[in-house]
């Protein structure tokens, strides 16, 4: 604090001693608050998968693994997970597939049209899902494709690509293109150049970006709603069993997932937030 | 000796207008140490990218020991690359740096490891094998990039402003150690550099550019002394430049007339006509101060004019002084301190001396470059 | 072939796939839903049109002009709530957490949920305020209520809370990055002159957070107003959406023509909003350099 304050000031500041800052603690206060918000919902789900009775209703009564034994024991539910982890892994390669090149074309090559390629693409990020499942739904009708897990694959692609697409291309434009001009200058070919040095430094980014898009596929319901036939994804068969009310079983699977969900997407975040984990492995 | 690199008219525009390369040649001989100089933006770098073979000429071939390599990519030819800023990989080791163009290029591992060992024992650093190159020094991962730019024996080694990243003292000492390697290794080197200082201490050749052209091709020595053009002297070293009347001439002797004072000036080759304007230049250690006490050897063929002093500069190892010569820009004269104190002591601020200039130290432009 | 050629053609192989499939899953499908919103129906199916019944139905009924109004009502709010909780949050995170540790790993902890579940999270709202749900059962066993409410569950109220609580995380995404941006010697410079902290937070760290606030709010309201699980979940009679009418054309209403013409009209008052947060953010830019 200088010492030439003028007087009017001066005056107007308390006398510098230790104080309490109210401003951290009732922030602090705040915050905690909205972090009960955001986890009490999940806690209750959590807590009532374990309760002992069929309603989920205060007060508890008791612990039971009932539920989960339900579950394990529904077939119809084991197949709805089994569907999801095939769409959730096939559009996660095909987003990867598609979404790795998607990033070097928008990170080097400058053509004419690439403006609108990059927002399209980058789009459904934005856009509600029920906009890309409803527009697929017509592609898929007027080409005359049958509706089935494959078309939600490719929904969820579509959907999805732009997860790895911006992930990719945020890690790619901090890449030194000098790194792939000495490698190249070395001996080594286009292909061994990616493998071993321009591969190893996006692929915390390619990782991270590939379980947010296995997450957020196998939990999907807008473009699925749209895009599927006969069979149904985990989502979509809770999603149906919903119309017939609440059952405690489906806490018990909504924890499995919420925790599940919970682990890849806290490890996709740190990979994809910490680039320096790239320079320290190997 | 035969040349190992033929540039042959080779040209390179960006974003269809501006030419970095315009319709350049140049043969570099096996074995030389040859250094591009100029400004940024000169050209230099993108001619160097073009032998590395990360650029392509818009038009022109190079020639690689006779092949022509216009159309090859990098991984195809042999010639390596020490980059500006290194571009040491930072994913792996230094070893693992250093050995990289030999384990994609098929050598087994034993092999490797020790021509590995070799080459960091060569640059002194053989004990960070395994440290990464995020915790290493400028300097040292100057030489890891050096070891790894020779890793694959080329013949031509390629070094981007090597040195640029480096402070003073690190880079000298850089430089002496760079020279030596040559020496050492026989295999070519092409420096680019914008650090004129570098350039003549380093090199056999130097070739200087600008806008994309070759200004001069020549040894430091030659370029210092006789720089075809008045860009080559002021972009080499310091030059006092004059504008001046030619007067009278003959075959091998000018003189021209400068702030009422006449210069007779050695000719070299220039083909000029009486009253033609043309400009001269002096290196401001080449001027001295005449002190007509015999001291100084034989001067009469000099040439002499009167100063006055108007500023003094302390450079350590010289002095240099800023002379007025009736009204013209002001003329530099670099005295060393050793003389500068010969003659009881250096001249004060305000004091009118005798400046003597050897007729061939004198170079003459006709403005025609 | 030269090599330059053939390096070219191996770039347009590899770079093909993800030109092909915008193409062919992105703009041939949009188009697609723009011709159909076009098309007259034919109960159960329609025929090729061009007519802009559709379009005039949207907006001339009642029925469909007043489910826009209320989304877009409902978006606002949302988008103005999830503010409200975001950003203290961001705030105490970015200025009040002082061991960038723990800031990181708070910070991971309230976007997370953002990734998990989406139907789950709006289910748990629905076996909260149901009935015979927690804060029925709660509020009757502490004795506040008598016996339980149905005013928690199925109408705006509902759907507000539970698309609130899923968009907070989307919220404080974009204005913790903001806020980390901001310098904070600049935050000191403004207590230096004398301000004090509430003033130096109008005067210095609200402006500097604005494009945050702005891209938070823009996904939180585009976002909200292309939900149907909400609705479906726990808004009522008076909760639905356009996303709700939108998926009846497409299911028991088999209306494809006017489903796609209503999928358009989102469509574009999303981009518009986008646009229009894009450019205010780009006018805020040129305002604080």
């Amino acid at each position: 604090m200088s010492i030439q304050t003028s007087g009017s000031i001066n005056s107007a500041l308390p006398a510098r001693k230790p104080k309490i800052d109210w401003s951290r603690y009732s922030l602090g206060t705040a915050a905690a608050a909205v972090m009960a918000f955001l986890y009490g919902p999940i806690i209750v789900l959590i807590i009532f998968s374990f309760n002992d009775n069929q309603v989920t209703t205060l007060p508890l009564r008791g612990f039971t693994w009932r539920w989960y034994e339900k579950m394990l024991a529904n077939e119809q539910m084991l197949e709805a997970i089994s569907n999801s982890l095939y769409v959730a892994s096939s559009a996660t390669i095909l987003a990867v597939i598609i979404g790795i090149p998607t990033a070097f074309v928008l990170d080097r090559y400058g053509f004419y049209g690439k403006t609108l390629f990059r927002r399209l693409i980058l789009m459904p990020i934005t856009l509600p899902g029920i906009i890309t499942g409803i527009s697929m739904l017509n592609f898929f009708r007027v080409i005359d494709f049958g509706l089935s897990l494959e078309t939600v694959i490719i929904g969820h692609t579509t959907a999805l690509i732009g997860i790895v697409v911006t992930q990719v291309f945020a890690r790619l434009q901090r890449f030194n293109r000098r790194l792939e001009e000495a490698s190249s200058d070395l001996g080594a070919t286009p292909w061994k150049t990616f493998r071993y040095i321009t591969y190893p430094n996006i692929r915390t980014a390619v990782i991270g970006s590939s379980l947010l898009t296995f997450t957020l596929s196998f939990d999907e319901i807008p473009v699925t709603f749209f895009l599927t036939g006969r069979d149904n994804t985990l989502p979509m068969y809770i999603y149906s069993t919903l119309r017939r009310g609440i059952t405690p079983e489906i806490n018990a699977v909504g924890t499995v997932i919420i925790l599940v969900s919970l682990v890849l997407i806290i490890m996709s975040v740190i990979l994809l937030g910490n680039p320096k984990s790239d320079s320290t492995s190997r | 000796m035969k040349n190992i690199v033929e540039l042959r008219g080779i040209s390179k525009t960006y974003a269809q207008t501006i030419k970095a390369v315009d319709d350049l040649s140049l043969d570099i001989a096996t074995g030389e140490f040859i250094t591009l100089l100029g400004p940024s933006g000169c050209g230099k770098t993108t001619t160097l990218r073009m032998i590395a073979g990360f650029e392509y000429p818009d038009k022109g071939s190079i020639l690689l020991e006779g092949n022509d390599v216009t159309e090859l990519p990098p991984y195809r030819r042999l010639v390596n690359t020490v980059f500006q800023d290194y571009a040491l990989f930072p994913h792996m080791t230094v070893a693992q740096n250093v050995s990289y163009g030999l384990r994609v290029s098929g050598i087994g591992k034993a092999e490797a490891d020790e021509r590995v060992s070799k080459l960091l024992d060569m640059v002194g650093l053989l004990e960070k094998a395994d440290t990464m190159p995020g915790q290493l020094s400028g300097g040292q991962r100057q030489r890891i990039a050096l070891a790894r730019g020779l890793s694959l024996e080329p013949r031509v080694l390629l070094l981007d402003e090597p040195m640029s990243a480096l402070d003073v003292k690190l880079r000298e000492q850089m430089q002496v150690e760079l020279k030596h390697l040559h020496e050492k290794l026989g295999i070519t080197f092409i420096l680019v550099t914008h650090d004129q200082q570098e350039a003549l201490v380093m090199s056999d050749r130097i070739v200087v550019m600008n806008e994309g052209r070759i200004m001069q091709i020549g040894t430091p020595t030659g370029l210092y002394d006789h720089p075809a053009t008045p860009y080559v002297a002021n972009f080499i070293g310091t030059s006092n430049m004059i504008d001046a009347v030619v007067e009278e001439f003959d075959a091998t002797m000018a003189s021209v007339s400068f702030a009422g004072n006449r210069l007779r000036v050695k000719l070299n080759g220039q083909k000029i006509r009486t009253g033609q304007k043309v400009q001269v230049s002096v290196r401001p250690e080449k001027a001295y101060l005449d002190y007509d006490d015999g001291t100084q050897g034989d001067t009469s063929a000099h040439n002499n004019f009167t100063a006055r002093v108007t500023e003094r500069f302390f450079y350590g190892n010289t002095l240099r002084l800023e002379l007025d010569v009736e009204g013209e820009p002001p003329f530099l004269v670099d005295m060393p301190l050793s003389l500068a104190l010969h003659n009881t002591q250096a001249p004060e601020q305000g004091s009118i001396v005798k400046v003597g200039v050897n007729p061939e130290n004198i170079n003459l432009f006709t403005g025609e470059d | 072939m030269t090599p330059r050629k053939r390096r070219r053609l191996i770039a347009i192989a590899v770079f093909s796939p993800p030109l092909l499939w915008t193409l062919l899953f992105m703009i041939v499908p949009y188009a697609i839903m723009f011709t159909y919103s076009f098309y007259t129906r034919q109960y159960p199916t329609f025929v090729p049109d061009f007519q802009f019944g559709n379009y005039a139905t949207i907006f001339m009924k009642e029925q469909y002009f007043q489910v826009i109004l209320r989304t877009l009502k409902i978006a606002t709010l949302v988008g103005f709530l999830s503010l409200m909780f975001a950003y203290p949050l961001a705030f105490f995170l970015v200025f009040k957490v002082e061991s960038q540790k723990v800031r990181t790993i708070l910070y991971t902890a309230v976007i997370a949920p953002l990734w998990v579940s989406y139907l789950l999270r709006a289910y748990t709202w629905k076996t909260i305020l149901g009935s015979e749900g927690v804060l029925n059962s709660f509020l009757v066993w502490v004795g506040i209520l008598d016996q339980p409410t149905d005013l928690f569950l199925y109408n705006q109220f509902s759907m507000v809370v539970t698309l609130t609580y899923i968009f907070i995380p989307f919220t404080v995404m974009p204005i913790y990055t903001a806020l980390e941006k901001i310098p904070r010697n600049l935050v000191e410079a403004s207590q230096d002159l004398g301000l004090g902290p509430v003033r130096t937070f109008i005067k210095v760290i609200f402006p500097l957070s604005l494009p945050g606030v702005l891209a938070g709010m823009t996904f939180t309201f585009c976002l909200t107003a292309g939900d149907f699980i909400a609705p479906f979940l726990v808004g009522g009679p008076d909760g639905s959406m356009v996303a709700s009418v939108i998926q009846s054309q497409f299911g028991s209403s088999l209306n494809w023509p006017l489903g796609s013409a209503l999928s358009m009209v989102m469509l574009a008052i999303i981009l518009t909003i986008i646009s229009i947060s894009d450019r205010l953010e780009r006018a805020g830019h040129i305002d604080l350099d």
